[in-house]
């Protein structure tokens, strides 16, 4: 018998056995982390975060559809427990340029000039943890959407299949989302000019 | 001659921690916390089944107890019967016995 997390899901079930159980955790963890690092609301952890996921996973382990695949039943699981971490934390009300990192302020810097050629990789953590930071000021479905389609590439059609809202919903969603975004980039941006006077 | 447009902040934001996120995920650590979340799911299906219906027959059994005390402490006072004689029924039991004693 292949050893799939299908396979695991079917001995954990039936049997309550802790070697499948584990490796059934092992196997959907790589999936579950990259969506909840897509998602996650500032101050919490990666592995946190991950552990509630898996917590309610094995809660709802009887509702499992066995004939769909698990990815997906996980897939939106880890989503809704990423959603309900998102409303728990409070929207940031205001934050200044000078609450930006020095790595985050040089970033803001060099996007407004348009050429960033010169940069080394592993300043790409900057502009995570400033995207992370202009996220914040969006309501939490806003965000979520936006990741899933600009970090995730995800189409709206597969945004719609994970998440059950309705593709049109998606689409104007999207477009009023990331117009806050950019005002809040803006907004930013002014900042620094103010800076730089 | 096209004019060279400067490209969008915010996407090009999006790229770079894009490429940020994939170079974290390169490596991701096997979870420390599934043991500690399995044994709160560990209970075999029909021990967990078989406590709750003894528990719920328990439950049910108190409640059934207390209620039949509860009828059979009440049933008289529904009934009409007078735990306490009024007034006028010890007056009479004095005028039958004083009548008596005559």
């Amino acid at each position: 018998m292949s050893e799939t997390p299908q396979h695991y899901l079917e001995a954990w079930i039936l049997h309550r056995d802790p070697h499948a159980g584990e490796r059934l955790v092992e196997s959907l963890y790589p999936q579950v982390a990259r969506i909840v690092q897509n998602h996650l609301p500032r101050n919490t952890a990666v592995e946190d975060l991950a552990q509630e996921v898996f917590v309610q996973f094995f809660r709802t382990i009887d509702r499992i559809d066995r004939g769909r695949p698990l990815e997906k039943w996980v897939s939106r699981l880890a989503l809704n427990v990423c959603l309900n971490a998102l409303r728990s934390k409070r929207r940031r009300p205001e934050w200044r340029f000078s609450d930006l990192g020095p790595g985050e302020q040089a970033l803001v810097e060099t996007l407004l000039q348009g050429d960033d050629s010169g940069r080394e990789t592993h300043e790409n953590a900057h502009a995570r943890e400033l995207l992370s930071k202009l996220l914040e000021r969006l309501a939490p479905q806003d965000r979520m959407l936006l990741s899933l389609l600009y970090l995730e590439e995800k189409t709206p059609a597969e945004v719609a299949d994970l998440t059950g809202w309705d593709s049109t919903l998606i689409k104007v969603r999207a477009f009023r989302a990331r117009a806050k975004l950019k005002k809040a980039f803006s907004l930013l941006s002014e900042a620094e000019k103010v800076r730089k006077l | 001659m096209g004019m060279k447009t400067r490209p969008d902040p915010v996407q090009r934001l999006f790229d770079l921690a894009r490429a940020s996120i994939a170079e974290d995920q390169a490596a991701v650590p096997p979870p420390g916390f599934a043991p500690r979340v399995l044994r709160q799911f560990s209970r075999p299906v029909a021990s967990d089944l078989e406590v709750g219906i003894w528990e719920r027959f328990a439950v049910r059994f108190l409640a059934g107890a207390l209620a039949l005390a509860a009828v059979s402490v009440c049933a008289p006072l529904f009934n009409g019967e007078r735990p306490v004689a009024p007034e006028e029924d010890v007056a009479v039991e004095m005028v039958q016995v004083a009548f008596l004693e005559r």
